[in-house]
């Protein structure tokens, strides 16, 4: 079964979505018996160090491992359109994202004019510009990256021009003399 | 003490994954799925997290589509990326139909009771001809709607009713959500003043960390949740 074993093993896990699974479980969903059964143990220890799942009790596991920001806000932004109003707590509740992380995510929205602020409600948000399923991306740290490595370029540019006129001059009071 | 934003794994929520699970395995084939059961009780919120987690499409049908199947047919082709939805039935089903074998994804229908019967037709239809699965979700009504169109029913490959919570229930999300540490004779309680509705059960949770905090206490006392039952607004 080699560096496959573990991706099924990972995957009943992830399936059951965070529901405890008893190893009986795992064993009948990859008809693991006799010696290859045996092979279930190293690799729950593997995923226990890597914190992909936790021990709830004897031979009962659940997956733990936490989603990439990338899914977190994408589940976000689903439940932003199925819900239409939202709180910081669905987020949490529903996505699994961070309480910060949440209040950001909203921010950003706001900022956007995709939600606005509920009068008399302040943690709410009211989704009010429906662009379609497409996760909008956080492009603000991506633009201020962009426009650091521009001004690094053109820095550099600059140096060399005056690198050059230096020379130049150099070259001219060698000359003089 | 609070009351944190958790997603309680209860048993409707267990059974819910055994359903998409099962309909994942006929796939390729139309098939539709039928959720529903009393409000209060998580079929929303459930749906919601599973297509947050998992992707898909999740429609929450508007009453005013009532008459027509078209906005429907518009709205689903939105969800599914066509950005001008085309103006006549035909067509727009059309383009359903092709995005949806293009990129086949479970469909959400929620509140679906409220359409009249010819709807389910149309679901129907769009999951044989797409093979993708479509999820019927709804309250108790949705059953007897859908047992009447005998075409539907015979297509239904899962169905599960969402049930009341039990009292394992009850004790897991009081320990996941405020870490408490409730006795049986005290998860009773609130079982039996909720009923097994999730909203309640949230509302009496909240009341018993609100007073626990006003004694100063970590745990609850027998005293505590009776008032904190007594004092929640449940409605009734």
């Amino acid at each position: 079964m080699g560096w496959g074993f573990s991706e099924k093993v990972r995957e009943v896990y992830r399936k059951a979505g965070g529901s405890p699974v008893p190893n009986e479980d795992v064993a009948v969903a990859l008809d693991l018996f006799g010696k290859t059964r045996a092979r279930l143990s190293p690799t729950q220890r593997d995923m226990l160090k890597r914190g992909e799942i936790e021990r709830v009790s004897e031979g009962v596991y659940r997956w733990t491992a936490k989603p990439k920001p990338s899914q977190i806000r994408e589940a976000m932004w689903r439940i932003v359109r199925a819900r239409r109003t939202v709180t910081v707590a669905d987020m949490v509740e529903m996505a699994g994202a961070a309480e910060n992380y949440a209040e950001e995510y909203l921010r950003l929205l706001l900022r956007r004019g995709i939600v606005r602020g509920i009068a008399g409600h302040p943690a709410k948000y009211q989704l009010v510009k429906d662009d379609g399923p497409a996760t909008p991306q956080d492009t603000g740290k991506a633009d201020r990256l962009r426009r650091n490595r521009l001004a690094k370029k053109e820095a550099l540019a600059a140096l060399d021009d005056a690198f050059i006129a230096i020379n130049r001059a150099r070259m001219a009071i060698t000359a003089t003399d | 003490m609070k009351l944190n934003p958790v997603f309680t794994h209860t048993r409707n929520v267990r059974n819910f994954g055994v359903l998409m699970e099962a309909l994942e395995l006929g796939a390729g084939e139309g098939r539709l799925g039928l959720v529903w059961g009393q409000a209060g009780r998580g079929k929303t919120r459930t749906t919601q997290w599973w297509y947050a987690n998992n992707g898909g499409i999740y429609i929450r049908v508007a009453t005013v589509w009532r008459s027509s199947e078209l906005e429907l047919l518009r709205t689903l082709c939105r969800e599914l990326g066509v950005i001008a939805p085309p103006g006549r039935k035909g067509p727009a089903f059309q383009e359903c139909v092709e995005k949806l074998i293009s990129t086949p994804k479970p469909v959400f229908l929620d509140e679906i009771e409220k359409m009249p019967g010819f709807f389910l037709d149309l679901l129907r239809d769009l999951s044989d001809l797409s093979g993708a699965p479509v999820i019927l979700v709804g309250e108790e009504e949705l059953v007897s709607a859908v047992k009447q169109n005998r075409r539907v029913w015979s297509r239904i490959y899962q169905q599960m009713q969402f049930e009341p919570l039990e009292i394992a229930d009850i004790l897991t999300y009081t320990s996941e959500a405020a870490g408490l540490k409730l006795p049986i004779k005290l998860a009773s309680m609130i079982h039996k003043a909720t009923g097994g509705d999730f909203r309640l059960l949230r509302r009496h949770t909240l009341q018993i960390v609100h007073f626990c905090n006003a004694n100063g206490v970590a745990e609850p006392t027998e005293q505590i949740v009776r008032t904190a039952i007594q004092t929640a607004v449940t409605g009734n």
